[in-house]
């Protein structure tokens, strides 16, 4: 590398006209501890975190004691529709969690079925439609089919998050030709993947195919140690974000040799 | 007299006429951190003190948790 080129590109991550410089989307359940979730929020040096609404419980303190401890980091909120089932049901989630969170940035998850936790593609257009007419900046959870990504791109949504695989099965991306497919059509849509992660090169993987950032939790917050597993995340976006924009190298059938061929010694015809 | 309303699932009893800030602070939370639906419908914050509880209507009242 010559010194005209920068050690890293100047490379931060525009979400609806929002500067972002970490490609990583942290969620924040199933951590073991409240203290677990916050270190794992700064080790993994994200600027996105996701948050969610349920109904009030005597014992939950209306939720006080999260919203104190997601305020000590400087990150924006993105709270989802998760649960939801149809589009009336996420949309008045959606209007409760803008009022909540003041932010009209909304994950949209609108469930079709249970096993498996697959958005309901349908109901999914039909929420990200009204959702953007009433001013929300809809980030859908959605399957990897490219037509129903278009019809969410013609609903208004700027970004997208295709699913990997399966919500918390961590079986990484199952069908990579789909999201090389949605990424090759839709050049210049921000694609998050987001859900099915487990490891970090699964990250790496979904970076490598040129998507703009990873959306995760379980893989992280059920780790053995999630402080680690949330940098060795940030390191393995950060490494196939970089190695998408070096370009990797044509994959071949037949090895050719990496040491010159040229004077090699002990020579003789085989 | 009172309605039958449904709270977070639960039936509840609450007086003819109580309104969504009545509730609330019969519930004893913090309302800056609750948001109400009724019947799977929005209401916002700056109607709570205006709009009346029907007898049957299901009331979601939800505070911020952890999300993935």
């Amino acid at each position: 590398m010559t010194s005209s080129h920068p050690s890293t590109p100047d490379d931060a991550l525009q979400l609806y006209g929002e500067t972002v410089s970490s490609r990583f989307l942290l969620g924040t359940a199933l951590y073991p501890s409240p203290e677990v979730m916050q270190q794992a929020i700064t080790a993994s040096g994200t600027n996105i975190i996701t948050v969610s609404l349920r109904r009030q419980q005597p014992e939950s303190d209306s939720g006080r004691n999260f919203w104190n401890l997601i305020q000590q980091h400087n990150v924006k909120l993105l709270p989802n529709t998760a649960g939801c089932h149809t589009a009336k049901e996420a949309i008045a989630l959606a209007q409760m969690s803008r009022e909540l969170f003041s932010t009209d940035w909304i994950k949209l998850e609108v469930i079709g079925d249970d096993y498996n936790l697959q958005p309901d593609v349908y109901e999914l257009v039909t929420a990200a439609t009204e959702l953007t007419q009433l001013g929300f900046k809809v980030f859908p959870y959605c399957t990897d089919d490219l037509v129903v990504c278009q019809r969410l791109l013609d609903a208004g949504c700027e970004v997208l998050m295709p699913w990997g695989s399966p919500i918390g099965t961590g079986q990484g991306l199952l069908n990579p030709t789909a999201l090389v497919t949605l990424r090759a059509r839709l050049t210049d849509v921000p694609l998050i993947v987001d859900a099915g992660i487990g490891r970090p090169s699964h990250a790496t993987h979904a970076m490598e195919l040129g998507y703009d950032a990873v959306l995760l939790n379980t893989a992280v917050a059920e780790a053995h140690n999630p402080i680690w597993m949330a940098k060795a995340f940030a390191h393995s976006i950060e490494a196939g974000r970089l190695a998408y924009l070096a370009g990797t190298v044509i994959e071949r059938t037949q090895a050719k040799p990496s040491t010159p061929v040229l004077g090699t010694p002990f020579w003789h015809s085989h | 007299m009172t309605i039958t309303i449904s709270l977070n699932g639960e039936s509840r009893n609450v007086a003819h006429g109580t309104s969504i800030t009545d509730l609330l602070s019969q519930l004893d939370v913090d309302s800056s951190l609750v948001a109400i639906a009724i019947n799977q419908v929005f209401v916002p914050r700056d109607q709570h003190a205006q709009h009346i509880i029907q007898d049957n209507d299901t009331i979601d009242a939800l505070s911020p948790v952890q999300g993935g």
